[in-house]
């Protein structure tokens, strides 16, 4: 068995290290951008924001980066590839869940008194 | 588990086979358009679900479908090692290379004159992945459904 100092010193470094990496994380939406839309039915021209990864996700999803028609598909499989990856082990985990749990429950079912 | 009418059990046997077809559309154009490999192992899963109520056959092969559920996910992961060849995990390292897996490039983009017109086996690694994600989730919420179902009506463990 692990002791338990060694355990509480491994959970601070854990704790430690994540925050220290959650420092470095730019702002929500950062880089800044903006760019200018055209509204047909007034004629008027407006600015909406919109970050430097929006317009890159836009430009190169389609060309030579993933050449994927299907820019949420691009977003999911390959940009952010390994949250997709954790969904997938969500399901795998469920999966062993269900299978463990009504193991025991077949188990405990079958065994009393001998009948089933 | 009882099997149903046969009015039922008519009726699934005329629509499992396009449920199943839907489905592998779903997840083999998930590149091209909306849907992937979960929607589309979601829509599968619901035949077997189907299956499984109208005909209320208690042989299935749990083995296999684990089985395949591990080797959609390790297959996954896999893949993105094998993006490591291009310096980062989950690289995706056959598109646009010309390769006769999934290699091709999408033609006419050139001032999006074909925004909607794409090849099948474009967009490298991203249709793999796809394809593996559907598997891993066809046999796991269909092992979910069966295991549950089976529990739940049979009384029994057949294996």
């Amino acid at each position: 068995m692990i002791n338990n100092s060694v355990k509480l010193l491994f959970l601070l470094l854990l704790v430690s290290g994540l925050s220290f990496m959650a420092w470095g994380i730019r702002d929500f939406g950062e880089p800044d951008g903006e760019i200018s839309m055209y509204d047909e039915t007034s004629g008027e021209s407006y600015k909406v924001k919109r970050t430097a990864m929006d317009d890159h996700f836009i430009e190169n999803s389609q060309s030579k980066e993933t050449s994927t028609n299907n820019a949420v598909t691009a977003i999911v499989f390959d940009y952010r590839g390994f949250d997709t990856l954790g969904e997938a082990t969500v399901l795998f985990a469920a999966v062993t869940g269900v299978l463990v749990s009504i193991r025991h429950a077949f188990k405990s079912r079958s065994k009393p008194k001998g009948g089933g | 588990m009882k099997a149903m009418s046969p009015i039922v059990r008519t009726m699934t046997g005329l629509l499992f086979a396009p449920i199943f077809l839907f489905g592998a559309y779903i997840i083999l154009h998930g590149h091209l358009t909306p849907g992937g490999g979960f929607q589309g192992g979601a829509i599968i899963a619901t035949g077997m679900a189907l299956f499984l109520v109208a005909f209320g056959s208690e042989r299935w092969k749990k083995k296999l479908l684990s089985i395949l559920e591990s080797t959609g996910l390790m297959a996954f992961v896999s893949i993105g090692f094998l993006g490591l060849v291009g310096g980062l995990f989950l690289f995706n390292f056959l598109a646009g290379t010309g390769s006769p897996l999934f290699g091709q490039e999408i033609a006419g983009m050139a001032g999006y004159a074909h925004p909607n017109s794409a090849p099948l086996l474009s967009s490298g690694t991203v249709a793999l992945l796809n394809v593996f994600v559907g598997l891993e989730v066809v046999s796991g919420l269909t092992l979910i459904v069966v295991t549950l179902g089976l529990f739940a009506f049979s009384g029994k463990e057949d294996e």
